[in-house]
């Protein structure tokens, strides 16, 4: 049974294939679970209004999945507009997101297209950070980006995550990443859960599986 | 006198000629996008639909035109006035371009987008209205100017039936032997065409750019 707190950061780690996606569509009802449960703040996935549900969690997707046709804009205010805030309210959250997500106010009546890789990701988090959500959830969100910048996202977005204390569930498949900014760490393969530790003793965990990961990545400190 | 002194000495005709031709051609486009539109999105959500729909409209338009005028005929109400059934007949004849082109652009939207919609929260009604049909609209209009240019070419025939436009300078001229005449109606009918074509290209390109800003 995998579970995060608030405030806490859960990486989902494995390779490609091993069900880490499939488990994060089960949290925000883009798929529904053909055994066993997912509970939302107690509530059965199955039990809540999906709308209500998606709207309580922030997505984020490599390259953001960003609307083409909307401005950086009207991008971020997506759940805002939906949720009818007043314009003013919308207006003054984007300028204060942008600002969070390091990006320059004049981006905001840019399109995606005129934007680069780490800019569009950086819309992308400020797009599910929009209506506050307590829960966020990323899919290999920096995994587009060339090295010098995935490592600055990492690094902001664990500042950021050290301020706002979402319940964040976090999946790559890149160990460096998931030691980098996780509370706890849950190592997936063929679609099931093989262990699931404190990121301090992920590295020292001698489970096989474990082991042939840290040894694929070998050579790495094991700092938080 | 060649075919542009005839149409100078006929200039009310050609125009009134003109104008009904439009009129023809115009509202039976209308009436495609109307009913087409609408189905070529029920059939995204629907999808065991989608081949009986494509393939019933398929169907309308491989019965030459000719007959189909003639098959509608005996229709109550729709059979009394020439231009009621033109009209009619031209809109199924421009039903499929629409009904295709609206169910292909729409699932020709890059499917992680509308899932990323999806995924936040938006109605379907909301994914259909802000995403979907925005990202689309390119190739729906391009359905809509081949039905426009279907519809303007296939009202040559309306005159058959008595429902006036260009045609009936055609028809006269073949029946006369007189080709001013059937220029008369020919050129003005083709102008008509690259014109809307021109005009509907035009727009095809500025929306199908929305899309390409990804």
């Amino acid at each position: 049974m995998l579970s995060v707190k608030q405030g806490e950061t859960l990486v989902l780690l494995g390779r490609s294939g091993s069900g880490k996606t499939t488990t994060l569509k089960l949290i925000n009802r883009l798929l529904l679970p053909t055994a066993g449960d997912v509970l939302v703040n107690g509530r059965r996935t199955a039990e809540w209004d999906p709308i209500r549900l998606r709207r309580s969690i922030g997505y984020v997707i490599q390259d953001g999945g960003l609307f083409p046709h909307f401005t950086v804009e009207r991008n971020i205010a997506l759940v805002p507009r939906i949720e009818n805030w007043p314009q003013a309210r919308i207006a003054a959250r984007v300028r204060e997101l942008l600002a969070t997500v390091g990006l320059n106010q004049e981006l905001a009546s840019r399109y995606p297209s005129q934007l680069s890789g780490g800019q569009r990701q950086r819309v992308g988090v400020a797009r599910a950070l929009a209506a506050n959500p307590p829960i966020l959830i990323l899919d290999e969100a920096f995994g587009a980006l060339d090295p010098i910048t995935r490592s600055e996202m990492q690094k902001e977005f664990r500042t950021l995550q050290q301020q706002m204390r979402k319940a964040v569930i976090f999946v790559t498949h890149d160990l460096r990443e998931a030691l980098l900014l996780a509370d706890r760490i849950a190592l997936m393969e063929e679609g099931r859960l093989i262990v699931d530790l404190p990121a301090a003793d992920f590295s020292r965990s001698q489970h096989p599986l474990v082991r042939a990961y840290v040894e694929a990545f070998s050579g790495l400190p094991d700092a938080h | 006198m060649n075919f542009l002194q005839f149409m100078m000495a006929n200039r009310q005709q050609v125009l009134d000629l003109t104008l009904e031709h439009m009129t023809l051609a115009g509202v039976a486009t209308l009436l495609a996008a109307l009913v087409g539109i609408p189905l070529g999105i029920l059939i995204t959500r629907v999808p065991q639909l989608s081949k009986p729909v494509l393939g019933g409209a398929n169907i309308i338009q491989t019965i030459p035109s000719l007959a189909l005028f003639g098959f509608l005929l005996p229709a109550p109400w729709i059979g009394e006035r020439g231009s009621r059934l033109a009209i009619l007949a031209l809109a199924l004849y421009a039903l499929l371009p629409l009904i295709r082109n609206t169910y292909a652009g729409i699932r020709s939207v890059d499917p992680s987008v509308v899932e990323a919609g999806r995924a936040m929260g938006l109605t379907d009604r909301q994914l259909l209205f802000q995403v979907e049909l925005p990202l689309a609209s390119g190739v729906i209009v391009a359905g809509l100017r081949i039905a426009a240019v279907l519809s303007i070419g296939l009202a040559t025939i309306a005159a058959a039936i008595g429902a006036g436009g260009l045609g009936e300078f055609i028809f006269r001229g073949l029946a006369m032997v007189n080709n001013q005449v059937i220029l008369a109606g020919a050129v003005p009918a083709a102008l008509l065409a690259l014109f809307a074509d021109f005009v509907l290209g035009r727009l095809e390109r500025r929306l199908g750019s929305l899309r390409v800003k990804s």
